[in-house]
């Protein structure tokens, strides 16, 4: 058990590092390929060839973070035959066609139209350039799709039912996968990603103008970006709205440890900021704050968009207790959903027995009985209700960092915009400016993956909510080979980092001594 | 396009090179000594593949 233990340990820290190195690159690869796209576009309209060198020196980089972050996220499909070989088995089908619908897509329009988006200059014409450009730009953004649904699934299972023959989910209804969940996750995703990449821009542009060098270039890139970074992130606030509401119908208990809650109220307040309690349980008295600032009602308008509205507690949900409009909603405790998880289990062991014995009237009374209690299939790996609560802390700070670092970026375009619309001399030569800009960089690519932290720290001890524990989804394989791959990814992941990073301080620094615009 | 596009490459040179020598890395040294498919690897047919979930699954 012990070994098993640690097996789980290993691949989840595995697991955790490959799809936040992947996380990386791909965010910036989503905006960064907008802000160019629309650059060219400026280009293409106005004739103005300084224009077009803004859109290749911006192409650049793009191209140094796509090569970097190329096939990173490959990896975390060679994890999932290895490490996780039970849920690649059990979600099978449904979460590999968006998978190969996605490796499809990323070839042929990222192959086909990046290249003539790299190469393509003076060789097809303008328009055709553009075309390919924004063609590369959306076949990014599908890849993303397929990913998110295949993602969106695994928070919430729909549209599959199980065959206790293949032990398998299979498909029943494929546009099922396009959820509430799936196409708020998509957005989110997606427009957190121009945002991140309008950051980017904007500091590297700081970077220009601390060097004294490339003054119109900088504010023209600043200027481009700032809207579309500011664009993504009103509309990445709208979609994490709209993701909070389906959290709470599809996951509550996710969103009851983004917020430390362990038992609700009608007209619940939200904390703006506080400090875990590291003793607080589920089952003791402990407060669940040693501090906190709250907002009064906050929580149930996030939640439900009704300020009198009940949102539910850790407590509330592991005793079955929750409120919609008056009607009592998720009725089935934790406890009875362990007994019904177990019938379950041992509904599939009698179907399998039947199955060796080739006794249909068995089988048949299995299939019935796994029927009724599949809904709470995983629920039978448990003992105790405690262990289907996710790490509250660890889910907790990830939100709020995520929701702070989040304003700040807002107020961040504001003044970014203002400041280039309207006080232009002054963005050209207040250092400390430049230096804020530049030193924010990193803090978006922090407050980007505490999104991913949320969603997926949040969600355990699920792989497949409600139906697949981590510790039964994971391969029979030592800890010493997972260990083992942990720390060859480990130094080739900070390898590439450092490649990624050196190539690009080289190029912006060369391109700070030249006049890009020539 | 594409020979072109190589030949006059600059800072292309240098990505492509890590590129490639990344994949060698992932696709014929990591995927093929580290990462085999557990169940391609260990049972010859799906059933017996589906059976031995089912054992991991829901354990006699």
């Amino acid at each position: 058990m012990n070994e098993l233990l640690t097996t789980v340990d290993w691949s989840r820290w595995q697991f955790a590092m490959t799809a936040i190195f992947h996380w990386l690159f791909v965010p910036l690869t989503l905006g960064l390929s907008v802000i160019v796209a629309v650059m060219e576009s400026i280009y293409l309209k106005t004739g103005d060839s300084r224009w077009l060198k803004t859109t290749k020196f911006w192409m650049t980089l793009l191209a140094i973070n796509f090569a970097v972050g190329v096939a990173s996220g490959i990896i975390l499909e060679f994890e999932f035959g290895t490490n996780w070989s039970n849920y690649s088995w059990f979600v099978g089908d449904i979460f590999g066609a968006p998978l190969a619908i996605e490796g499809i897509l990323a070839f042929f329009l990222e192959a086909t139209f990046g290249a003539v988006m790299f190469f393509g200059w003076g060789k097809v014409s303008p328009k055709f350039h553009l075309l390919s450009t924004w063609l590369t730009a959306i076949g990014a953004s599908i890849s993303a799709l397929w990913i998110l649904v295949a993602n969106a699934w695994m928070q919430y299972p729909t549209g599959m039912e199980f065959d206790p023959v293949q032990m398998r989910n299979v498909m029943a209804n494929f546009w099922d996968l396009f959820s509430g969940v799936a196409v708020n996750k998509f957005f989110h995703a997606v427009f957190s990603g121009w945002a991140l990449a309008g950051v980017f821009v904007i500091a590297v542009s700081a970077v220009f103008l601390l060097c004294n060098s490339n003054r119109d270039f900088a504010i023209r890139s600043i200027k481009t970006s700032g809207w579309i970074g500011l664009a993504g992130l009103l509309l990445c606030m709208y979609t994490g709205d709209g993701s909070a509401v389906e959290v709470t119908r599809t996951q509550p208990m996710k969103l009851a440890a983004m917020e430390g809650l362990y038992q609700g109220s009608e007209g619940q307040s939200i904390v703006a900021f506080g400090i875990i309690n590291p003793d607080k349980r589920y089952d003791n008295d402990e407060p669940p704050f040693l501090f906190e600032i709250s907002i009064p009602k906050g929580l149930s308008i996030l939640a439900r968009h009704d300020m009198d509205a009940f949102v539910p507690g850790i407590n509330d949900i592991i005793d079955g207790y929750d409120m919609v409009d008056g009607q009592p909603v998720n009725t089935v405790s934790y406890a009875e959903r362990i007994v019904r998880g177990r019938d379950a289990q041992k509904a599939i062991r009698d179907f399998g027995q039947g199955l060796r014995e080739a006794d249909s009237v068995q089988m048949e009374k299995a299939e019935s009985v796994l029927a009724e209690n599949y809904k709470y299939f995983g629920y039978g790996y448990f003992n105790s209700p405690g262990e289907a609560v996710p790490p509250v802390a660890l889910t907790f700070y990830a939100f709020h960092a995520m929701v702070i670092l989040g304003s700040y970026f807002l107020l961040y375009y504001i003044v970014a915009l203002l400041l280039a619309y309207r006080a232009e001399a002054w963005l050209t030569h207040s250092r400390w400016l430049h230096v804020v800009a530049i030193l924010s960089a990193p803090l978006m690519w922090i407050c980007s993956e505490a999104g991913w932290i949320v969603a997926e720290v949040g969600r355990q001890p699920w792989t497949v909510q409600d139906l697949l524990p981590v510790n039964a989804a994971i391969s029979d394989i030592p800890a010493s080979s997972v260990m083992v791959t942990f720390w060859i990814f480990a130094i080739i992941f900070t390898l590439l980092l450092c490649a990624e990073t050196s190539i690009m301080i080289n190029w912006i620094r060369k391109a700070t001594h030249t006049d890009i615009e020539k | 396009m594409y020979r072109d596009g190589f030949r006059q490459m600059t800072v292309g040179r240098t990505l492509w090179a890590l590129v490639i020598i990344k994949l060698l890395i992932l696709f014929c040294v990591v995927k093929l000594f580290f990462f085999p498919d557990i169940l391609e690897r260990d049972y010859d047919s799906d059933a017996q593949r589906a059976e031995a979930v089912r054992t991991h699954l829901a354990p006699p």
